[in-house]
């Protein structure tokens, strides 16, 4: 078992500091942890957990549908027939729908490109811990105010967080104290509040919970916002956890942070999420200690943690499994893919079992071994192949002028506070060759230009290749983002060309046999064979790529 | 579910598929080279997913109801569109494909099914069919998900479920991981998408040994799994001579079934097959598009059918068709119908009890312009777990349902 004393800074490394951006984010960007093995570890972790000071400039969700107060919603289907409510209705969740999949990419899409990767990862955390799901929440902008909840408030204190959650329409109403009144008190909420929220099974009463509930009862949403309605709540004495008096709800999380088994609750939770599933009680106890004294401020926390032994210990790194979010953000890092259109992102973790926005109860993601299953790692292992595609599509489309307003915002990885470090610059969308191809299609009938841009814009690689060859427009290069991946890479031979990729991907090492495997690749099985970047062709590319990510290794982080 | 447990299970899958598990996990009574592996007999079950809300009043029509003439004046179905059922109903006569099983008792139809507080969602009301719930109940996992969970035995594999698709249906949702889905079982496995033939270079770093009990070692096991168990299903796709499957055109993916067959014939150890089509959202110029969409239903659950009697499978499947939910009894302004509530369902097979289950919904009895519900599904679902595949039903659904007399035992 560890220690909670810090890393001695005579060990810190990159290896040590990819273990920190892995786990304290998603393991990127890859130049990140670079700059963190170079300062010393108390620098990198305060950088990692202090990060209100890098810039970071994301557009705002756009697209959200603003939700309506509940009276608002009566005036609207005043008057209105049976069948034109249910009309109207369909249409609002069609729409709310359509908010909530463009948000998922959207927050995914802020996940690949913040410099401030904690924010987010605890973000992840949070969501995963007080889950609430769009299933039942179909309002896109309350689903959108919980998620900015746990960014402004996911690394502040813990219980500002358990009251701005519990006033959140969106927890309002997944848990139903919504609905909870003096006469009818509903247990949902202070249930899940105990046992999974803040204290865990076992620390309270069945009669506890009902006290609880009763102590909620007026905590309430107008759809707008948050209002506690007096004439419901019930103000009569309760005795909850072995104290009695007339509480509500302020009082009641009052009570429940007076309990020990709180603190040790939550840190077991962040100790299984952010460095091993098995529990390191002596560690633990440390954190929650820590969690007391700092009035359950959790940067103090998460500052001990990252920069502990404990954390650092070999059973701890390379030990855990990428959830399908950190795989699909961290893919797209290693592999160069900037391009992939974010509904794709999206889509992507929902079929590894992810679903943004969606998680599958009040309990969150199992995480770890329960992502894995003989279907969701096949489809991991082809993953690889078709974000590759995505991101050409999402090349093209940007290409012919169209392309997507996030998905630009992050194309320019200015995500880097230090400039020096910023990655290469940003892709423009080049619209010249669109413009050849429409003069040259002045002369075409309206269908034909038609048919045309419409082979130009969504057809696959071979027919736009065959349309500008029909037109005499000179084809732009073939957009290969893999070649990205090997430019920075400093080979002579085959075997340095396999050590470095699988180097700079996997977090952990490969035996021999590997290694002669991914030679294949290269089309060798001479680890000697003369070879450098310019040498690889694209397939070439693609083959090692796509072997070294087809790796139970890759799964790990 | 605990990770021992967990891994276990695994573990198990990986040694079934080498030839290893051990003799005590195979079936006591039943021939193991007759039972699909995991199970304690032969039998499988295909659900087929009509997509959009299935038109249940034009798919069997109450043609001596006037209140249904009157409700749809322009889509009514006149009697000579229809096939007679009994003296009060008919089915479309685009089905005609199934009548010849109507006939011989082997389809039944189920008039009436629905649930407590229909809602009229796609999205939500297919998530209730799929997760059998309560309509105010939001659960994650399906039910044909808890089905395997706690009703495999140690040696099944990942396709005891198989879906036709390129993502698991939320039905398929389990703790244990069980049920794979692929669009295209012959090639379902490792696919590197660059054309190029590395299979063997993905088994050789995919082989490696691991510390035991080691996350890796968790993830090789899984790996090799499922390395056997897509070829499996390639194996059974070549074996069983599937054709390659098709693309485009309405209707085409319920000629997945044709593949479905094939698997069948190609020896894979699957219990439930999924197979889902739709475009049935008929809001608009519902006239002939309805009946092109039965026809093709009909169509290709007939020559399932008769696919299955020539291989010699026909005694081992029962196929289950539904949709979300069936449309409003009112046409609308522009010859189409809008979401509704209760439709009929339809059972086909040799162990099917044919002719027409339940009660047909009334008319002169609405809630706001739908039709009551007569018969929860999970009534038939109950039916199915309990008479056809032998599972006990309170493993799959919270609370009990009357069984009805739909397969005979």
């Amino acid at each position: 078992m560890g220690s909670l004393k810090p890393i001695d800074p005579a060990v810190w490394n990159l290896s040590a500091a990819r273990h920190l951006l892995n786990r304290a984010g998603f393991g990127v960007p890859h130049a990140l942890a670079q700059q963190l093995a170079g300062m010393s570890p108390e620098a990198a972790v305060d950088y990692m957990v202090h990060f209100e000071t890098i810039p970071f400039a994301f557009p705002e969700p756009d697209f959200l549908v603003s939700a309506l107060t509940n009276k608002e919603r009566s005036a609207q289907r005043k008057g209105l027939s049976e069948e034109e409510r249910r009309e109207l209705n369909q249409k609002w969740q069609r729409e709310e729908r359509k908010a909530v999949q463009t948000l998922r990419g959207w927050w995914l899409q802020r996940m690949r490109t913040t410099p401030r990767p904690l924010e987010e990862k605890m973000a992840l955390f949070w969501h995963g811990h007080f889950a609430t799901s769009a299933q039942k929440v179909k309002s896109s902008e309350h689903n959108f105010e919980l998620n900015e909840t746990f960014r402004t408030q996911g690394t502040g204190n813990f219980k500002t967080l358990v009251t701005e959650v519990g006033q959140s329409r969106a927890m309002l109403r997944y848990l139903d104290n919504d609905r909870s009144t003096k006469k009818k008190p509903n247990e949902n909420w202070a249930r899940e509040l105990m046992e999974l929220f803040t204290l865990g099974q076992g620390q309270y009463t069945e009669d506890d919970i009902k006290q609880l509930a009763r102590a909620f009862t007026g905590w309430s949403s107008d759809g707008r916002e948050f209002r506690f309605v007096l004439a419901n709540h019930d103000m009569g004495e309760k005795t909850i956890l072995g104290k009695t008096g007339t509480f509500d709800g302020w009082e009641a999380i009052d009570l429940l942070f007076e309990q020990p088994a709180l603190s040790t609750f939550i840190c077991t939770k962040l100790w299984r999420y952010f460095a091993a599933e098995e529990v390191d009680a002596a560690a633990v106890a440390g954190l929650a200690q820590t969690f007391r004294d700092n009035n359950f401020e959790l940067k103090p926390v998460l500052r001990q943690l990252f920069l502990s032994e404990a954390f650092y210990a070999d059973g701890v790194r390379a030990t855990q499994i990428k959830s399908p979010t950190q795989l699909v953000v961290k893919l797209t890092h290693d592999l160069h893919l900037d391009t992939v259109p974010p509904q794709n992102l999206a889509q992507a973790t929902a079929s590894l079992g992810q679903n943004i926005l969606h998680p599958p109860n009040v309990k969150g993601w199992d995480g770890n071994q329960a992502w894995i299953n003989a279907n969701t790692l096949l489809l991991r292992y082809n993953l690889p192949a078709q974000l590759v595609q995505a991101s050409q599509r999402g090349h093209n489309q940007m290409m012919v002028g169209g392309g997507d307003a996030m998905m630009m915002a992050g194309q320019g990885d200015t995500m880097m506070a230090d400039q020096t470090m910023a990655a290469k610059p940003a892709a423009r969308p080049d619209t010249a060759v669109r413009d050849q191809v429409r003069a040259k299609m002045k002369t075409f009938s309206k269908e034909e230009r038609q048919a045309k841009m419409k082979i130009f814009r969504n057809g696959n690689p071979a027919q736009k290749r065959a349309l500008l060859k029909e037109l005499g427009v000179e084809a732009p290069p073939e957009h290969n983002p893999l070649e990205g991946v090997f430019a920075s890479l400093n080979f002579a031979t085959a075997g340095e060309c396999v050590t470095m990729t699988a180097q700079t991907l996997l977090d952990v090492p490969i035996a021999i046999e590997q290694k002669k495997a991914l030679l294949t690749a290269l089309g060798t099985s001479d680890p000697h064979t003369a070879m450098t970047p310019r040498d690889l062709n694209p397939a070439r590319q693609q083959q090692l790529l796509h072997l070294l990510t087809s790796m139970a290794e890759y799964q790990l982080c | 579910m605990s990770l021992s447990r967990r891994s276990f299970m695994q573990h198990m899958a990986v040694f079934s598929g080498l030839g290893l598990a051990p003799k005590f996990l195979t079936d006591a009574y039943a021939d193991p080279a007759q039972v699909i592996q995991g199970f304690n007999d032969d039998r499988v079950l295909v659900v087929v997913q009509l997509g959009g809300g299935n038109d249940g009043l034009n798919t069997i029509t109450p043609f001596e109801d006037d209140l249904y003439y009157k409700a749809r004046p322009k889509i009514g179905l006149k009697q000579n569109r229809l096939l007679k059922l009994n003296d009060q109903l008919g089915m479309n006569d685009a089905m005609k494909a199934l009548m010849p099983y109507y006939d011989q008792g082997n389809l039944a139809v189920i008039q009436g099914v629905g649930y407590p507080n229909p809602d009229r969602s796609h999205f939500r009301s297919m998530e209730i069919w799929h997760t059998a719930s309560d309509s105010d109940e939001y659960l994650g996992d399906g039910w044909i998900g808890r089905y395997f969970d706690n009703n495999c035995s140690g040696t099944a594999q990942p396709q005891v479920g198989l879906a036709l698709d390129a993502e698991r249906p939320q039905a398929f949702g389990s703790s244990l991981g069980y049920g794979i889905a692929t669009d295209n079982p012959a090639r379902f496995g490792w696919n590197p998408g660059s054309g190029n033939d590395s299979e063997s270079a993905f088994e050789a770093v995919n082989g490696g040994k691991a510390p035991k009990n080691s996350t890796l070692d968790f993830l090789r096991h899984t790996t090799t799994a499922a390395i056997e168990s897509s070829s499996e299903v390639r194996m059974a796709a070549d074996k069983g001579k599937i054709a390659m499957p098709q693309r485009g055109g309405r209707g085409a993916r319920v000629n997945q079934l044709d593949t479905v067959a094939g698997l069948i014939r190609g020896g894979l150890a699957t219990r439930i097959y999924y197979v889902s089509t739709s475009g049935f959202d008929t809001h608009a110029g519902q006239a002939g598009k309805h009946e092109q969409l039965l026809g093709g239903v009909a169509g290709a659950l007939a020559k399932f059918q008769k696919q299955l009697e020539k291989d010699g499978t026909a005694d081992r499947v029962t196929t289950m068709v539904f949709s979300e939910f069936g449309r409003r009894v009112n046409e609308n302004g522009s010859g189409g119908t809008d979401h509704g509530t209760a439709a009929p369902m339809f059972l086909l097979g040799n162990a099917v009890q044919g002719g027409v289950h339940g009660t047909t919904p009334r008319l002169d009895d609405l809630d706001r312009g739908d039709l009551k519900y007569s018969t929860d599904f999970r009534r038939i679902y109950t039916t199915l777990l309990d008479d056809w595949l032998h599972a006990d039903p309170t493993t799959v659904l919270d609370e009990s349902f009357d069984k009805m007399k739909l397969i005979n035992v």
